[in-house]
C-alpha cells in the first residue's frame, strides 16, 4: 500500500514513515470544526 | 515621477520610491497532484514582520477542513475562532482551542485563501487572520499560535483527502 504524498517546496514523494506517524498524529488533532462532513 | 505602480518606460526608479512598495513576492509555489500535505520552507525571515498568503485553484474533497502550522513549536499550542457560510445558506460559528493547527475553512473545488499572518519570524505567539472561498462555502476567522517560537516554514493539509493544483504565493509587508 502506497503511503500519502507529501509535498516540500518542488519536492513530491511519500511521506517516510516518521513523517507518516507525524501526519497523522496532526490530524487526528485537527481542530474538529466545523462538522460539515464530519471532518 | 508618478507614484508606483504607474511607472513610464525609461524611468529611473530611486530607492525612495522602491521603499514605498509595500508589498514584496517572497516566493510562489504550485501546489502538485493528490498531496496529502505542501510546506513552503524559508517563507519567513528577519526581512518582513507580516506576511500575506495567497492561495488560489485548489481542488479538494468538498467539505472537508483546510488546515495549516506553522514549524514553530508542535502539540496542541493553536486555538482557532472563525465562521463558514454554506451557499445553500446554512452557516454556523466554529470555535476550538488546544489543536495541532491553524484551521482556515470548509473547502470545496477552486478553494481560495487569503491569509495575514503576524511575525511568525519572530519568537513571539502568532496570530492570524484570513478569509477563504470555494465552489460550496465561504469562510473567515482567526487563529493563534501561542508557542513564542521563530518559523520559517508553513505547511497546509487537508482534514481528508489530498490537495491538487493552485498556486501558493508568499508576500511580505514592507516593515
Amino acid at each position: 500500500m502506497t503511503k500519502p504524498l507529501i509535498q516540500i517546496d518542488d519536492e513530491i514523494r511519500e511521506m517516510t514513515d516518521e513523517e507518516l506517524a507525524e501526519h497523522e498524529a496532526r490530524i487526528a488533532n485537527a481542530p474538529a470544526m466545523p462538522a460539515t462532513n464530519n471532518e | 515621477m508618478a507614484t508606483p505602480p504607474t511607472f513610464s518606460v525609461g524611468a529611473t526608479l530611486t530607492a525612495a520610491q522602491m521603499n514605498a512598495v509595500g508589498l514584496w513576492l517572497v516566493k510562489s509555489q504550485t501546489i502538485g497532484s493528490g498531496v496529502s500535505s505542501v510546506t513552503v520552507s524559508n517563507a519567513f525571515s528577519s526581512d518582513y514582520e507580516n506576511y500575506r498568503i495567497v492561495v488560489s485553484g485548489v481542488t479538494s474533497t468538498s467539505g472537508y477542513s483546510m488546515y495549516g502550522s506553522i514549524n514553530a513549536g508542535t502539540g496542541s499550542t493553536y486555538a482557532n475562532g472563525g465562521r463558514y457560510i454554506s451557499w445553500g445558506g446554512v452557516s454556523a460559528d466554529a470555535t476550538s482551542a488546544g489543536e495541532a493547527g491553524y484551521w482556515f475553512g470548509v473547502m470545496g473545488s477552486n478553494y481560495c485563501l487569503s491569509l495575514d499572518i503576524d511575525r511568525p519570524y519572530l519568537a513571539t505567539p502568532t496570530n492570524v487572520a484570513w478569509s477563504s472561498s470555494s465552489s460550496t462555502y465561504g469562510n473567515y476567522g482567526t487563529g493563534i499560535n501561542s508557542v513564542s517560537a521563530s518559523s520559517t516554514n508553513f505547511t497546509l493539509y487537508p482534514g481528508i483527502g489530498t490537495l491538487t493544483g493552485g498556486t501558493i504565493r508568499v508576500y511580505g509587508y514592507r516593515n
